[in-house]
């Protein structure tokens, strides 16, 4: 069984939060290369997030880790408990997102502009976080992807 | 008018960009040395290799008594989980007493995880270093059987994904009659050379990666070279080195001449010169080095500081 840690980085990280990148690309260029915040979507920053968690985690829990140690297994554990956890927030943050994106849109209640901003910040602060968290989980307890 | 403005929108956008960028990357590197290097450090095993009763498990003892004896500049450990803390001390205490560790058999196969500081200040870098020390049995059994009854086995599936490999040379075994030394570097090298060619073919879609880890080749048991500097005939020698090397009790801890390790070190490396060309040719960090728990030069234990810092990234 071959196994690669690159393609792991790929599949658990890289691949959930494509569509955060490509939206904030196409956005980008469709506004003539100009940054704002309406250029990256907290929503969907919020969703690959939560999902890229999802992914880590599950990928700990049923990781065959060599050598094991009961001490190991308790990391392994708190770990998945960490990133279900930050994946339980980041989908909260997605609904309240869009539900004060719509309440906006739709009602047009100015104060949900002003609570869509600040979740979105949460979130886009957030991701500088748990974003080198999850690489480093990578390495530190070696998870590779099985490719064949 | 409308394009100045648009060209300000379009410098400031890039402006706010590369602030931005730069405020990410100064908490993003904060946030690593401060927080992830101390709870996710980086895992880097360490796979040897070697037969029964070549020393390998007091290796492993020798240099972690000698970090936390802080006689290893810059290196500063602390083992982690209780399998790890009782068996390294346990170990550590035995060799104090002047027994021989035993050898370590298929069902005590362990390994030994410590968090290991290298560096200071700004440089300074954490890995979670786990050694895993394999019962000469399971070493043989790397070499000898067929591939494909062995991939599934963990012996295996750990110590081809590590990341820094030593192979294990027997010095006791080697200064034995000019007739069993030959014997012993010719199945030896045989088997070194198929252990080394089951990771390379592992790694065949990636050799470049395997190529760049670092490759000891270690020759233990170098205080023995006092009594000889190359395979001897001479009985009443054979029996002290295997005394020395086997027995149960440990050898006296004893001061080595750098010239007659050098000269014994020529005599073994050219006995081996085959082997020692096969894993170094093309290997970026490939290295050949004499190791002594007993042996010490200049009040420091036989190139313990180099191997180690010849193994950690």
């Amino acid at each position: 069984m071959k196994t690669a840690s690159k393609s792991w980085l790929v599949v658990h990280i890289f691949y959930p939060i494509l569509a955060f990148l490509l939206e904030g690309f196409i956005r980008f260029v469709s506004s003539k290369f100009t940054f704002s915040m309406n250029t990256f979507s907290g929503s969907t920053l919020a969703m690959s997030q939560g999902l890229f968690c999802i992914f880590v985690s599950q990928s700990l829990l049923n990781a065959k880790i060599i050598l094991d140690d009961e001490d190991k297994k308790q990391s392994r554990i708190m770990w998945v408990t960490v990133f279900t956890s930050v994946a339980i927030v980041c989908f909260v943050l997605f609904g309240l997102i869009v539900f004060s994106s719509t309440l906006f849109d739709y009602h047009d209640i100015q104060v949900a502009k002003e609570i869509k901003k600040s979740f979105e910040i949460v979130v886009f602060i957030s991701f500088v976080f748990v974003l080198p968290m999850a690489t480093r989980i990578q390495s530190s307890f070696d998870l590779r992807t099985n490719l064949k | 008018m409308i394009e100045s403005i648009k060209n300000i929108d379009f410098l400031s956008s890039v402006l706010v960009g590369i602030v931005s960028a730069i405020f990410a990357i100064l908490i993003f590197t904060m946030f690593r040395r401060w927080f992830l290097d101390k709870v996710l450090p980086i895992a880097h095993n360490i796979a040897i290799i070697g037969f029964e009763k070549a020393g390998k498990t007091t290796l492993i003892t020798t240099i972690f008594k000698e970090i936390f004896a802080d006689k290893i500049l810059g290196i500063k450990a602390i083992p982690k989980g209780q399998n790890s803390i009782s068996i390294i001390n346990e170990n550590i205490a035995t060799l104090e007493r002047g027994n021989s560790l035993k050898p370590t058999t298929d069902q005590a196969m362990r390994s030994y995880t410590i968090n290991m500081t290298k560096g200071s200040l700004l440089r300074k870098k954490t890995y979670k270093v786990q050694l895993a020390d394999f019962p000469g049995k399971k070493s043989k059994k790397f070499a000898d059987e067929n591939i494909k009854s062995i991939i599934n086995t963990e012996f295996f599936n750990w110590a081809i994904g590590a990341d820094a490999f030593i192979f294990v040379i027997d010095l006791a075994r080697y200064l034995d009659d000019p007739v069993s030394s030959r014997e012993y570097v010719a199945n030896l090298s045989k088997e070194i050379r198929i252990a080394w060619q089951h990771i390379l073919n592992y790694h065949e879609d990636k050799k470049e990666k395997i190529l760049h880890k670092p490759l000891i080749i270690l020759f233990t048991k170098a205080d023995l070279f006092h009594l000889s500097k190359k395979p001897t005939e001479d009985h009443k020698t054979i029996e002290e080195i295997k005394k020395k090397g086997f027995g149960e009790k440990i050898p006296d801890e004893i001061k080595l001449s750098k010239t007659t390790i050098d000269e014994a070190a020529k005599n073994a490396k050219n006995d081996f010169s085959d082997l020692i060309n096969y894993l170094k040719k093309d290997q970026v960090k490939s290295k050949v080095l004499f190791v002594s728990s007993f042996g010490y030069i200049n009040r420091e234990k036989l190139n313990l500081s180099e191997l180690i810092n010849s193994i950690l990234p």
